[in-house]
């Protein structure tokens, strides 16, 4: 990718417990996650990292409970500090700042969006969402107004006297994504920010995160636990197991190249038709003599136009032009899950 | 009202041109304490606090020196028990005490010394010390005597209403206070006052710090635990004694024990306030940036506030609690006229004091239970 990078960690090692450092030496000596904690009594949180994070893209940071997705992205912003490694935003070491230093890019340059919320309860819509203009220095009154239009573009105008308590957990969680966005940081991490909401509101919040995104190409660095999830908004994908990043990619790459057992098992049940797009399938040499497909199509679309006449493979197209032909048979064989003892001979099941 | 008797005056139109100067003289009351009184106590106690920090270290040696002979002695005196003990089954009857004269080498007595040390020195500084104080009181107790009756339960009923909110605990003050006035006790119950308020705004002042401070480390929680626990469990006539040597018998001395007794609620509530505010809320204003005062004020004040009022609470209650116990070192009021009814064994007396006591307390417990109760239900309304 040729894009600048925005947030780069590298080497970053977590290990909980009484001495870090000492464990630390285990771990890069090789030691694992289960027998650190079986013969030093040590947690190993996050084991050798390495992530660059392009700017103006969604960063899904992906793995099941434990794998320390939400003691990485408490990183970025050292609400937790490393055992070892670099973090570094914008070529700037985060893990060598003063408190000054700190709490400036705390406050204009991340902002984070929680899991549980984390709402002021004390305080209404607006000063919730005004929270983060007022730590700035923001005068009370052009804060107001300028949490205002965010409450405005989250959908919550009318609640602006009311307080979190007195709101849904969707629309609590609109009012968080306003409170960050009110401070116009660049970077913004959301904490598992639509775990905690009901099916129909999270794909809702979802919509609402790519249209703001579209308009304004922040850098988001998003922790979920839910693949459908990661696949819907992520750019790039990097799954985490047991505090290691197991693999790194454009969800493409992920459902079509799994790095191993563990990630094609948590691939298995996915939609692929809705998540593959025709541009990973096509065959570049052939010529199509069917019906014109775009090159960004996903294999769900690709599909119901080509079924009124399967037999003649479609011709994929970039910007009107001809680039490559697309066979119902090659569609097909994208679509289908694989069988299980093909995915993998695994342990996981 | 005590400095009022109505038949003198004969007319209520010579009474009713005695209220500017009533009011005048409330005003300059409430003035004086709230300008003067209460800044030069705490300027003062500053004051004291300042050399008496300076010379802790000749006092913690003192104190070292006694230990370590108390220590000397206590070896001795065991090697000289085990040496010239009788051995029979006789010995099972009591258990064994040390023998008068090793007791004398433990020198338990050797902690007077630095206390009296302490008391000799400081002597002067310590009446530096309650004079304001002494002043404050005085006022405090002033404008609620000057004021004409009618106008101090006004008074009293509309705060209680302010505070809850509830015509019947309203009606449940005016009970309370006819009660008082019907017996004749508004003297004594506004000395009582006095004390009370003094003695909470004191608690407040140096409760709320301290369980703030308590809160924010760990180790200073666990060094302060332990003093509040003895604080409140010591039997109060313990430290009566040092009370009474630096202060002697005064309404001061009074209102220092008062406030050694009724001042840990408030600051266990506090710090327990601060210690429950939910994580996530907390590492929120972390990652937003705020440092610890903005965190403190905007975020773990506000929200612990329920806790801490609940606090202040039982810290009005532990201090009315403490009034007869107070009396004994000369704090006036109900308390002192229940314990001079102990002393003629005169129940009916002790009971009228007594119930003004409880009728004081029960409105303030009411009242304070209302409004905790109605700053939680603003934030707690469900959806």
């Amino acid at each position: 990718m040729s894009a600048n990078i925005k947030v780069a960690i590298k080497n970053l090692y977590k290990i909980f417990g009484n001495k870090p450092q000492e464990a630390l030496q285990y771990v890069t000596d090789g030691l694992g996650k289960t027998e650190l904690l079986a013969q030093h009594n040590h947690v190993l949180g996050l084991n050798n990292i390495n992530i660059d994070i392009p700017e103006k893209q969604i960063q899904v940071i992906m793995g099941l409970s434990g794998s320390g997705k939400s003691t990485l992205i408490r990183h970025l912003n050292r609400l937790i500090d490393p055992t070892a490694g670099v973090v570094e935003v914008d070529g700037v070491d985060v893990l060598k700042m003063d408190k000054k230093g700190l709490r400036d890019l705390r406050q204009q340059k991340m902002s984070m969006v929680f899991q549980k919320f984390a709402l002021m309860p004390h305080r209404t819509v607006a000063d919730n969402a005004a929270y983060g203009l007022r730590l700035q220095g923001v005068r009370p009154g052009e804060a107001k107004e300028r949490a205002q239009k965010w409450i405005d573009r989250v959908g919550l105008t009318g609640f602006e006297k009311s307080y979190p308590s007195q709101l849904s957990g969707g629309m609590q969680q609109r009012v968080g994504l306003a409170r960050a966005l009110a401070t116009d940081a660049d970077i913004l991490l959301m904490d598992e920010a639509f775990s905690a909401l009901d099916p129909l509101i999270r794909t809702d919040m979802q919509d609402v995160l790519l249209e703001l995104q579209k308009e304004l190409n922040k850098t988001i660095i998003f922790i979920t636990h839910d693949l459908d999830e990661a696949l819907r908004i992520g750019d790039d994908i990097a799954i985490l197991r047991d505090g290691g990043l197991v693999q790194k990619g454009d969800p493409q790459d992920i459902v079509l190249r799994p790095a191993d057992d563990y990630v094609s098992d948590f691939i298995m049940d996915i939609n692929r038709g809705r998540v593959v797009k025709v541009r990973s399938i096509m065959d570049k040499d052939a010529k199509g003599s069917g019906i014109e497909v775009d090159l960004d199509m996903a294999l769900e679309d690709a599909m119901q136009r080509m079924k009124d006449d399967p037999s003649k493979p479609a011709t994929v197209t970039q910007d009107g032009k001809a680039v490559g032909a697309l066979d119902m048979r090659a569609l097909i064989d994208a679509i289908e899950r694989p069988a299980p003892e093909t995915a993998s001979g695994n342990v996981y099941r | 009202m005590g400095d009022l008797k109505f038949e003198e005056f004969g007319d209520i139109w010579i009474f009713l041109l005695t209220v500017p100067g009533l009011l005048f003289n409330m005003a300059v009351g409430l003035g004086k304490f709230l300008v003067i009184s209460l800044p030069l106590t705490l300027w003062s106690f500053l004051q004291w606090l300042g050399p008496t920090i300076v010379d802790i270290p000749v006092i913690l040696f003192k104190t070292a020196r006694i230990l370590v002979n108390s220590g000397y002695g206590l070896i001795k005196g065991i090697i000289n028990f085990f040496l010239t003990f009788d051995w029979s089954w006789n010995a099972l009857n009591d258990f064994p005490s040390l023998p008068a004269h090793i007791k004398a080498l433990l020198n338990l007595g050797g902690i007077n010394q630095p206390f009296d040390y302490f008391a000799g020195s400081y002597g002067r500084a310590v009446k530096d010390f309650i004079l304001p104080l002494r002043r404050s009181m005085n006022d405090l107790r002033d404008f609620i005597d000057f004021m004409p009756w009618p106008i101090f339960f006004a008074l009293v009923l509309l705060l209680v209403f302010w505070v809850s909110r509830k015509i019947s605990v309203v009606m449940l003050a005016l009970a309370a206070l006819l009660f008082i006035g019907i017996f004749g006790l508004m003297d004594l119950a506004s000395q009582t006052f006095s004390l009370m308020i003094l003695s909470i705004i004191l608690c407040v002042v140096f409760g709320i710090p301290l369980g703030i401070f308590m809160s924010a480390s760990d180790t200073v929680d666990r060094a302060v635990k332990p003093v509040l626990d003895i604080m409140q469990t010591m039997p109060s006539f313990v430290y009566l004694i040092p009370v009474l040597i630096l202060f002697g018998v005064s309404p001061v001395a009074g209102l220092i024990a008062v406030v050694i007794y009724a001042m840990p609620p408030v600051v266990r509530l506090t710090n327990l306030g601060i210690r429950l505010v939910p994580f996530e809320v907390v590492e929120a204003s972390h990652a937003f940036g705020a440092n610890y005062l903005q965190r403190l004020f905007g975020t773990l004040i506000p929200l612990a506030l329920p806790n801490v009022f609940a606090g202040i609470n039982q810290t009005i209650m532990m201090a009315l609690a403490m009034v007869v116990i107070a009396a004994l070192v000369g704090a006036p009021g109900l308390g002192a006229e229940v314990l001079s009814a102990q002393g003629t064994v005169n129940l009916a007396l002790g009971l009228q004091s007594g119930f003004a006591v409880a009728l004081i307390a029960i409105v303030i417990d009411r009242s304070f239970h209302l409004y905790g109760e109605r700053m939680q239900q603003h934030r707690k309304v469900g959806h």
